[in-house]
């Protein structure tokens, strides 16, 4: 389906939020942690051929928004799409963050904020209890930061270099939140840690992961994750899965 | 835009290609599945298979490489669950089906024996992800035949043989499969390809190999399509980077009596409806009535 871009701006050069304008409808179908098919090509062109799968990053009012990184030539040529405009997106797709618990920390690393962001906005919404961890290699990197702040969530910073917040990896406090739900997006290392945290003190995780895709839907079988259950369709079955069910 | 082929109508002669359309169903949220001409569903095995370990996809220029490995429920849950869910849909069912070994394909056509809603049998001889069975049954014309016979002596579907690109002379191929009793032939599978990763220095898929798809293949469709359908008398379904109906009416043009949409799904679900629209248009606005009047409109100095 094609949507009007209402938004397509640029937050610290590199990470770029597209705002889409959708109608009601699809905003009520919207479950958080799932993901939309975006086409990046120009659309008499065959070159990329395939969509980017981006995470849901916000919903407000008639509008979607992804937060996206430029990783190379795809993300790069959707930075060129320009308000008024059209953008063929499929969605939403995928699996979402179950919301029966009442504390959930979002541990987002990079980018990864764009796949957790919204559970946290809207679980905070609900009355749930929310903590936010985000960390960055600094402070520049931060683009999700105003977001944050904007609807007043929770958070703690952490920054490698130490330019803002606690100085250090998002991992080094996960001790303290043994009583919460954790639901985390972001590098496969930084992921491979929580998840061995995570079973170490036996908590309820759940980890949002990325795989390229081609179809999204289903189809086509090429976003495999392996799992205790055998492979799995990241777009299907994913792309939250049970941290202790994936093999990283 | 009705199309008879090997005694079977169908809606239309715009189809979906293996293995990039799961069973239909996938798609069914986005795509009307009654324009659909016809459904080739994924590759069946005996028994289910868990495919090939990731990464199994990679974007090239105006294509993909994927080496998925014939990752499928197996053709007893493909009977069980899937066809009735088809029957509901006006698309025809084309069950494409893999055997690692002669018995095996022979044993997965007995499954399908008889099975309503299973409209054609579709034989991928041409697989070029898996170790045994696939592409070594398509590389070697003796080889096709004697499998395409026993297929056709375990069945009573008509029986589409996909054959492959990666062989020397597709032509003599097609020739083989066709003395040898198949109800058509459908071309081309994928090309063999690879990809590396640069900074790493490693293959981009886990398979090392993968097979080619998308636009980026089209012309080479085109020409075996065009070989092939001259060659023989059994109709010739044309496969190969087909994303608009200009593609379409190129495979009809070159002789094909039907097309599969593979690649395209992915990046417009739509892709086959609004080819199906676009054919139509075309036969209106040049005067064809069908599909072989186009197949004969080709002009050669």
């Amino acid at each position: 389906m094609a949507f009007k871009v209402l938004e397509n701006r640029s937050l610290n050069g590199r990470d770029y939020l597209l705002k889409v304008k959708v109608d009601k409808e699809l905003i009520l179908k919207v479950k958080p942690g799932q993901f939309g098919m975006v086409q990046v090509r120009p659309s008499l062109q065959f070159d990329p051929l395939l969509r980017r799968p981006l995470g849901i990053f916000d919903l407000e009012g008639d509008s979607v928004s992804f937060l996206y990184r430029v990783y190379g030539r795809g993300t790069e040529l959707l930075t060129r799409l320009t308000p008024k405009e059209e953008v063929e997106i499929l969605m939403p797709l995928g699996s979402s963050i179950p919301e029966k618990g009442s504390r959930y920390l979002f541990i987002a690393g990079g980018i990864g904020i764009g796949g957790v962001f919204l559970g946290a906005k809207l679980f905070k919404e609900k009355g749930k209890e929310v903590l936010i961890l985000y960390g960055e290699r600094n402070r520049e990197s931060l683009s999700a930061l105003s977001f944050i702040e904007k609807y007043s969530i929770d958070s703690v910073i952490y920054t490698e270099d130490g330019s803002f917040g606690k100085k250090g990896l998002i991992t080094q406090d996960l001790s303290l939140y043994k009583d919460w739900t954790w639901i985390a997006c972001g590098p496969t290392p930084m992921l491979k840690a929580v998840k061995e945290i995570a079973e170490e003190l036996s908590v309820e995780c759940y980890l949002s992961l990325d795989r390229r895709m081609a179809c999204g839907v289903g189809a086509c079988l090429g976003c495999t994750v392996e799992t205790v259950y055998g492979y799995k369709r990241c777009c299907v079955e994913g792309p939250i899965f049970k941290a202790d069910e994936v093999i990283l | 835009m009705k199309v008879e082929l090997f005694g079977v109508e169908f809606e239309n002669p715009v189809w979906t290609a293996s293995g990039t359309f799961g069973f239909g169903l996938e798609y069914s949220p986005y795509v009307d599945l009654n324009k659909v001409g016809a459904v080739c569903v994924k590759g069946l095995s005996l028994k289910p298979r868990e495919g090939n370990p990731p990464p199994r996809i990679w974007e090239t220029p105006c294509g993909m490489l994927n080496a998925i490995g014939l990752q499928n429920p197996g053709v007893e849950f493909f009977i069980e669950k899937i066809v009735p869910q088809l029957k509901r849909y006006r698309c025809k069912v084309v069950a494409n089906i893999y055997g690692s070994s002669v018995e095996e394909y022979v044993l997965v056509a007995k499954e399908l024996k008889g099975v309503e809603g299973v409209d054609a049998i579709e034989l991928n001889i041409s697989c070029p992800n898996v170790k045994k069975g696939g592409l070594a049954f398509g590389v070697d014309p003796k080889e096709s035949a004697k499998l395409t016979e026993k297929v056709k002596g375990a069945t009573d579907k008509p029986v589409i043989v996909k054959l492959s690109p990666n062989v020397t002379d597709i032509v003599e191929m097609a020739k083989s499969v066709e003395s040898a009793g198949a109800d058509a032939v459908s071309a081309i599978n994928t090309l063999l390809g690879m990809a590396i990763d640069v900074k790493k220095r490693k293959p981009k898929i886990k398979n090392k190999f993968g097979g080619l798809s998308g636009p980026a293949i089209k012309p080479v469709a085109v020409r075996m399509v065009y070989q092939v359908s001259r060659a023989v008398k059994i109709p010739v379904i044309g496969i190969g980077g087909i994303s608009n109906w200009e593609d379409a009416v190129e495979f009809f043009l070159a002789g094909a009596r039907a097309v599969q949409v593979g690649t395209a799904n992915f990046f417009n679900p739509k892709a086959v409806e609004e080819i199906v629209e676009g054919v139509k248009r075309y036969m209106e606005e040049n005067g064809f009535a069908s599909i072989e009047e186009i197949n004969g409109a080709l002009i050669e100095d």
